[in-house]
C-alpha cells in the first residue's frame, strides 16, 4: 500500500493545469522590455559564428513569433476590454514593477470642430517608445503622434491595445475610484505606480459612431474611431488593490491615484 | 547530448546580448518555472507572477551560471525558492478583493485527479512538503534546507500527509465499492 501511494502520488502530478501560451507571450515581452539590448550587428557577429543550424532555428522562432490573429468581431460604439499586464521592472532594486500613465486634458483638432478629451496613455516599460504603450485611447488625431509613430503608437482617434504585452482578462476591474483617496487630480494628469507583479486594466471608451475591433498594427489592435468619453482603472491583479483610476468627458479629466503613486 | 548542448549555445548569445537567444531561454523554461510555481502555489495569477521573476533572475544571473550543468533544475529551484517566498509574504497579504481563479487549475482527464485535489486540499504546510517530495522531486533533506526545517519536521509532515490521504483513498474506495 505504500509504494502504491507513493507511486499514485507522483503520477498524481500529471494531473496538474498547464501554463496559458498567452501569459507566457506576455511575460516575454515584458522581460524583453525591461532588459537591454546590445547593438545589433554584434548580436548578429556571434549569430554567425555559432552553429549554423541553431542560427537557422532562431530566425524561425522570431519569424514564427507573429501577434495573435482576432477573429472579425462586430461594429461597436462603446468599448469595454479587461487586460492583464505585466509592466517591466522598477530600477530600484526592489524586483517592483513600474508603469506610467497621463491623461490629457480636452482639446480640439480645428477650430471648426468639437472639443473632445484629447488621450489617454498607459506605458508600462522603459525606455518609452510606441512597443512600450500597454493602452492608448486617442480622442481625436494627433498630429504630433502621427510624426513619431515608432514613439507614440497609432495617432488616429482609436483606442489601441498593445496584444505583445497585454492579455485579455475575465476577472472584474470596476470603473471607480472607490478604494483610491481623493481629491481628483485634475490639473497635473501624468502619474507613475509601482505595483509587486501584473496589473489589471480596464479600458472603457464612447466611440462617436460603431467600429469594428481589429489588428492595426503588428504590436496593435484595437478601433479606430474618435472618442467622446474615456475611462481607465489599474489594479493589481494579485491583490485587487486598487491603483488607478482616471476618466476624461470632453469638458473634464480627473485622476485618481494610490498614495504609492506619484 | 543535443539539448544541454543547445542550452549552452543560447546562454552564449544572451551573456553576448541577444535578444533572439533571451527569448528562445525564456520560452524553453517558462513552462519548468510555471508548472514549480503553479504546483506550489496552487494559484494561477501567482504562478505567473513568480514564473516570470524566477526567469528574469535566472536569465540575468546567466553570468554566474556554470553551463556544464543543466539549466532545468536551476530554473526549478529558482522558481519554488520564489513560490515559496510568496507563500510567506502572502500570509501577510490582507486582500482588498479575492480575485476569480481564470483558468483551470487542473487537467480534468487525468487519471489521478482525484488524488492530486486531495493533495490540494491538505493543510498548506503538509501540502508543501508533499508537492515539494513528489510532485518535484525533491528529497527530504533538499526540502528542509528550503524550509529552513528540522528534517524530523518534514518527515513527520511527510508521513501525517501520506496517512490522510490514505485513509481518504480508502473511504473513497469503500464508497465506490458501494456503489457498485
Amino acid at each position: 500500500m505504500q509504494r502504491d501511494l507513493d507511486r499514485r502520488l507522483r503520477d498524481a502530478r500529471g494531473a496538474l493545469a498547464r501554463p496559458g501560451r498567452d501569459r507566457e507571450d506576455s511575460a516575454v515581452a515584458a522581460a524583453l522590455a525591461g532588459r537591454r539590448v546590445r547593438p545589433v550587428w554584434r548580436v548578429a557577429l556571434v549569430a554567425a559564428l555559432s552553429v549554423a543550424a541553431l542560427t537557422v532555428s532562431l530566425g524561425a522562432v522570431a519569424a514564427g513569433s507573429s501577434p495573435t490573429r482576432e477573429a472579425a468581431q462586430p461594429a461597436v460604439r462603446v468599448v469595454d476590454r479587461t487586460l492583464s499586464c505585466m509592466p517591466g521592472r522598477a530600477f530600484d532594486g526592489t524586483g517592483a514593477r513600474a508603469f506610467g500613465f497621463a491623461v490629457t486634458k480636452r482639446s480640439r483638432y480645428s477650430s471648426t470642430t468639437p472639443w473632445a478629451p484629447a488621450s489617454l496613455v498607459l506605458d508600462g516599460a522603459s525606455p518609452a517608445s510606441a512597443r512600450s504603450k500597454f493602452v492608448i485611447v486617442r480622442g481625436h488625431e494627433s498630429p504630433s503622434a502621427l510624426a513619431a509613430p515608432g514613439l507614440n503608437g497609432p495617432g488616429l482617434g482609436g483606442v489601441y491595445v498593445n496584444t505583445k504585452s497585454c492579455v485579455p482578462s475575465r476577472k472584474s476591474v470596476p470603473l471607480s475610484r472607490e478604494g483610491l483617496p481623493g481629491p481628483a487630480v485634475r490639473y497635473e494628469t501624468g502619474t507613475g505606480c509601482k505595483s509587486p507583479g501584473r496589473i489589471l486594466v480596464r479600458v472603457r471608451a464612447t466611440l462617436t459612431a460603431p467600429a469594428r475591433w481589429r489588428e492595426i498594427t503588428p504590436v496593435f489592435s484595437g478601433v479606430q474611431r474618435n472618442v467622446t468619453e474615456m475611462a481607465l482603472a489599474i489594479r493589481v491583479e494579485r491583490t485587487g488593490r486598487p491603483l488607478l483610476f482616471a476618466q476624461a468627458r470632453a469638458a473634464s479629466v480627473a485622476l485618481w491615484r494610490a498614495d504609492s503613486c506619484r | 547530448m543535443l539539448r544541454r548542448a543547445d542550452d549552452r549555445i543560447l546562454i552564449g548569445l544572451v551573456r553576448r546580448g541577444s535578444a533572439a537567444a533571451y527569448e528562445r531561454l525564456f520560452r524553453k523554461y517558462w513552462p519548468v518555472a510555471w508548472a514549480a510555481a503553479h504546483a506550489v502555489t496552487f494559484d494561477r495569477a501567482l504562478a505567473d507572477d513568480v514564473a516570470q521573476e524566477a526567469m528574469e533572475r535566472v536569465l540575468a544571473r546567466l553570468d554566474r551560471f556554470d553551463d556544464a550543468r543543466p539549466l532545468g533544475p536551476w530554473v526549478k529551484q529558482i522558481a519554488v525558492n520564489r513560490a515559496i517566498d510568496e507563500l510567506r509574504r502572502d500570509r501577510r497579504l490582507v486582500r482588498v478583493e479575492e480575485p476569480r481563479e481564470e483558468g483551470p487549475l487542473w487537467q480534468e482527464d487525468a487519471p489521478d485527479l482525484a488524488l492530486a485535489q486531495a493533495v490540494a486540499a491538505l493543510e498548506p504546510e503538509k501540502r508543501l512538503v508533499v508537492v515539494l517530495h513528489y510532485w518535484l522531486d525533491y528529497a527530504v533533506r533538499e526540502i528542509a534546507d528550503m524550509l529552513d526545517l528540522p528534517i524530523g519536521t518534514v518527515t513527520s509532515r511527510l508521513t501525517r500527509a501520506r496517512n490522510e490521504l490514505r485513509s481518504g483513498l480508502e473511504e473513497r474506495e469503500e464508497d465506490e465499492e458501494d456503489a457498485a
